[in-house]
């Protein structure tokens, strides 16, 4: 059951008026356990012994890697290689073998390479990282295991996330489920204008997109420069209200239930720097690659800017390369490494630090630098939605082809919708999300919430769109 | 937890109140009554009734397989939208064993999902077929839908509540922008915003356009609502190109009449009329009129196999003009029956369609109360 459908229109009701209705903070964990299980199993019952089984091993290899500590190395990567022979099976099998086999072509070799007909769990990727960063945490000592077995199922199966995150630490979340939750009015009410905002971005805003990014990105051949442009743009804001979307409404649901989940998006079009709008895109992805991959390989030789260059490249690829098995993933994780590295350089050049610096502190030029960072994304993820590398190089071929051609007026008609959005995006820039009207007068507040449930009701997409990150 | 539940549930209550508006509407116009209901009750009503729904989807192809079903009729329209003036009253004394299939029959894969049906007794095996042969059936590259909605038809969208989410905008929509089709509801007459309001498709399967006869009534003029002529222009609809008529279909397309025929039901393919409009228009599109002659010189081959075929005309062509036409390519139901009682009248063909009275089409022909479009034979339970 998807965030956007009816069935959770009555699963969450029903959830949340069970769960405060049980006294001790085990009752409730249990029946969240039953709860999240049930919500994955609506999806598919054997990925979900899949799920149990896994979280199972992991939370058994957590418990030994902290007593044990002569074998420790070895119950961590017992835990890793689980972890992402998972993920190679069930995401980057396929991927690996067909790209063998045309490598092995160059060298007329034509070997009989089996390929698995399997579709890969919902929100495998997701709950990997998350129960290998539990594991890892406990290796270096950051996280004490919970002995509990049903708060660390509950840890991996969390519903409102455990499809497409947030990606939670253990030492945020797991603490959470091991105390009672008292129902707090101010987080619960906050928690529904999250939803709602939520949705609104997912169901009006994306979706309406997507119809028209789906005809652009199909048609780019015959389509002038200054359609291809709004293609970008138009998915760079799709893929981020879809996303953030869904992060709001997962949050939003976790605040129902009394846990506070972490942040995952923080208006990252109005980032200044490549690295600015990476610190506030996906943020627990980029944090998870960033302390468990990056950190450790940096630190073997931080003097070294071509090393501290190569360690980036690395990791914007790897980040691109999670979403899938295709080389428009690492492209696009390439070209965002790429930008990096002016950054990188001006760390050890004072002129060039200086003059980025004043670029970030004059209004009119860090106005000029958010616009043409926004483009430059835009841009960019053409990688991103195209099918091939081919394709997306056609595509942005074509858009700097400078093919003016007729204006298009049936995009255009979309453009006062999202200028608004931004605007209001822009506005609430500072809040941990951006429909926080609790400063607002009640009149304004509540003419908003109607604001936006109408828009929904009336513009809203309802039928067949799931959310893009599901697939990753 | 309570004070919550309560405040979330007073600001909710405008939008309960927007839904059940909604839902009110869709309930007084008999929008939400469900496929299966929509047949009991075509079927046990004594008076005609028509079906045709404005804010959800109509499901042709389920409502129409569920509704040959239980006809048992052994005379089958088949095709799309073209086919739907072929009417009960067309084939007497055989009324009570027809029925119109037409609109849900959309490409090969529907037409051959229907005769598995016919072979493996899920459908009852008509004596004879009638099958209209739009050039979706055989042409390369189609706007249509190309799914088997016969085999996989889309579901009946008022048991989904998304659907409902989606056909309350619709309706409200259509209240903005007042587009909507005049006339109270009666309900006693269908099913569906349309149907409440005489237009849809009756218990034959034919269809009932109440809103252009009405209109015809009063300005006898053609009219062609399709535009047609813009949709070729744009190269949009079923106007897309490229114009090629598909090998592998039409060579599917003469095994599957050759089977029918041989398993002892009498075929007969049906080309439908064109305005002499429309059609004088598209001559001068030297591309779309070349496949158009390579489309209709299939009328040929099909005789040549044997196939008793009602070959393509203009109204022009038969003595009749452009008023006979519900837009362009849709022929009216008193011109279809011009067409199968001359059609009759020359024939052959020994089988059931020879048995049909054509005496009888001609006195409704030519009764006082056929207009161009109708044969008025909806007066009992309608007037204009």
């Amino acid at each position: 059951m998807s965030f956007n459908s009816f069935e959770y229109l009555f699963f969450l009701p029903v959830v949340f008026i069970l769960y405060w209705k049980l006294r001790s903070y085990s009752q409730q964990n249990f029946f969240l356990l039953a709860a999240n299980y049930f919500f994955y199993g609506w999806f598919s019952v054997k990925f979900l012994l899949l799920i149990f089984f896994c979280s199972y091993a992991d939370f058994l290899l957590g418990l030994r890697i902290y007593e044990n500590k002569k074998y420790r190395k070895l119950f961590l990567s017992l835990s890793i290689v689980m972890n992402l022979g998972l993920l190679f099976i069930f995401k980057y099998y396929n991927f690996f073998i067909q790209n063998s086999v045309e490598l092995l072509g160059y060298f007329h070799l034509k070997p009989d390479l089996l390929l698995l007909n399997i579709i890969q769990p919902i929100g495998l990727s997701f709950f990997t990282f998350q129960t290998m960063g539990y594991n890892i945490d406990i290796y270096h000592g950051k996280l004490k295991p919970t002995k509990n077995v049903i708060v660390f199922l509950n840890f991996t199966s969390f519903f409102p996330q455990m499809f497409a995150g947030p990606i939670e630490r253990g030492n945020d979340l797991i603490p959470q489920f091991e105390r009672k939750r008292i129902f707090d009015y101010e987080l619960a009410a906050d928690g529904m204008r999250q939803i709602l905002y939520g949705l609104f971005k997912k169901m009006v805003i994306a979706d309406k997109l997507a119809v028209n990014v789906n005809y652009i990105f199909l048609n780019y051949r015959s389509l002038s420069s200054a359609e291809l442009l709004l293609g970008g743009i138009f998915f760079y804001i799709q893929i981020y209200c879809d996303f953030s979307g869904y992060s709001d409404i997962a949050i939003g649901t976790g605040k129902l239930l009394g846990i506070k989940l972490s942040t995952n998006f923080r208006t990252p079009f109005f980032s200044k720097t490549p690295r600015e709008a990476w610190s506030r895109w996906n943020m627990t992805l980029t944090a998870w690659f960033r302390d468990y991959v990056y950190m450790p390989m940096l630190y073997k030789n931080r003097s070294s800017t071509l090393w501290r260059i190569f360690c980036t490249l690395v990791l914007l690829m790897l980040i691109g390369f999670w979403h899938g098995p295709n080389w428009t993933f690492i492209v696009f994780g390439l070209l965002n490494g790429l930008y990096f590295i002016p950054h990188i350089i001006s760390k050890r050049n004072t002129g060039l630090r200086r003059k980025l610096l004043y670029i970030r502190q004059q209004p009119a030029l860090s106005g000029v630098s958010i616009f043409l960072l926004f483009l430059l994304g835009s841009v960019t993820t053409v990688f991103f939605r195209s099918p091939d590398v081919t394709s997306a190089i056609n595509y942005i071929r074509r858009l700097f082809g400078l093919n003016i051609g007729e204006p298009p007026l049936f995009l255009l008609k979309l453009t006062p919708l999202l200028i608004i959005f931004l605007a209001w995006e822009w506005f609430q820039r500072q809040n941990d999300f951006q429909f926080n009207v609790t400063s607002f007068g009640k009149p304004i507040r509540i003419g908003l919430y109607y604001l936006v449930a109408f828009l929904i009701l009336l513009f809203g997409i309802f039928v067949d769109q799931t959310f893009i990150y599901f697939h990753f | 937890m309570k004070r919550f539940a309560f405040t979330f549930l007073l600001y909710l209550s405008p939008l309960i109140c927007y839904t059940l508006i909604c839902e009110y509407y869709f309930f007084v116009d008999k929008e939400t009554v469900g496929v299966d209901k929509v047949v009991q009750g075509q079927l046990k009503s004594k008076r005609e009734t028509y079906y045709f729904r404005s804010f959800f989807n109509n499901s042709p192809s389920l409502y129409k397989l569920k509704m040959a079903q239980k006809k048992n009729a052994d005379i089958l329209i088949i095709g799309q939208s073209t086919v739907l003036q072929f009417r009960d009253v067309m084939f007497h004394p055989f009324e009570s064993s027809f029925y119109n299939m037409g609109f849900s029959i959309n490409n090969m894969n529907d037409l051959e999902s229907l005769l598995h049906y016919i072979k493996t007794g899920k459908l009852h095996k008509p004596k004879l077929i009638i099958l209209g042969l739009d050039v979706s059936l055989i042409k390369k590259t189609l706007y249509i839908n190309p799914d088997n909605e016969i085999l996989n038809p889309h579901c009946d969208e008022v048991s989904y509540p998304k659907y409902h989410a989606m056909a309350s905008q619709l309706f409200i929509k259509a209240q903005l922008s007042k587009k909507t089709v005049d006339g109270l509801p009666n309900r006693h007459l269908g099913f569906g915003y349309l149907g409440e309001r005489g237009t849809g498709f009756r218990r034959d399967g034919s269809m009932h356009y109440a809103g252009d006869i009405e209109k015809f009534i009063k300005d006898p003029v053609f009219r062609d609502p399709g535009n047609y002529k813009k949709l070729l222009d744009d190269k949009d609809y079923i106007f897309t190109e490229p114009y090629e008529i598909d090998q592998a279909l039409l060579k599917r397309l003469l095994i599957d009449l050759k089977l029918l025929k041989q398993n002892g039901t009498e075929v007969t393919v049906f080309i439908p009329p064109i305005s002499d409009d429309f059609y004088s228009y598209f001559a001068t599109n030297k591309k779309f009129n070349a496949f158009f002659n390579d489309y209709l010189g299939i009328q040929s081959s099909l005789a040549d196999d044997g196939i008793d075929v009602i070959n393509f005309t203009t109204p022009k062509g038969i003595g009749l003009s452009d008023i006979y036409m519900l837009d362009g390519i849709h022929p009216g139901e008193v011109f279809t029956g011009r067409l199968l009682y001359e059609h009759i009248a020359k024939s052959k063909q020994k089988g059931l369609l020879s048995k049909v009275d054509t005496g009888y089409l001609k006195k409704l022909i030519l009764s006082k109360t056929t207009i161009p479009l109708s044969f008025m034979r909806d007066t009992s339970v309608f007037s204009y």
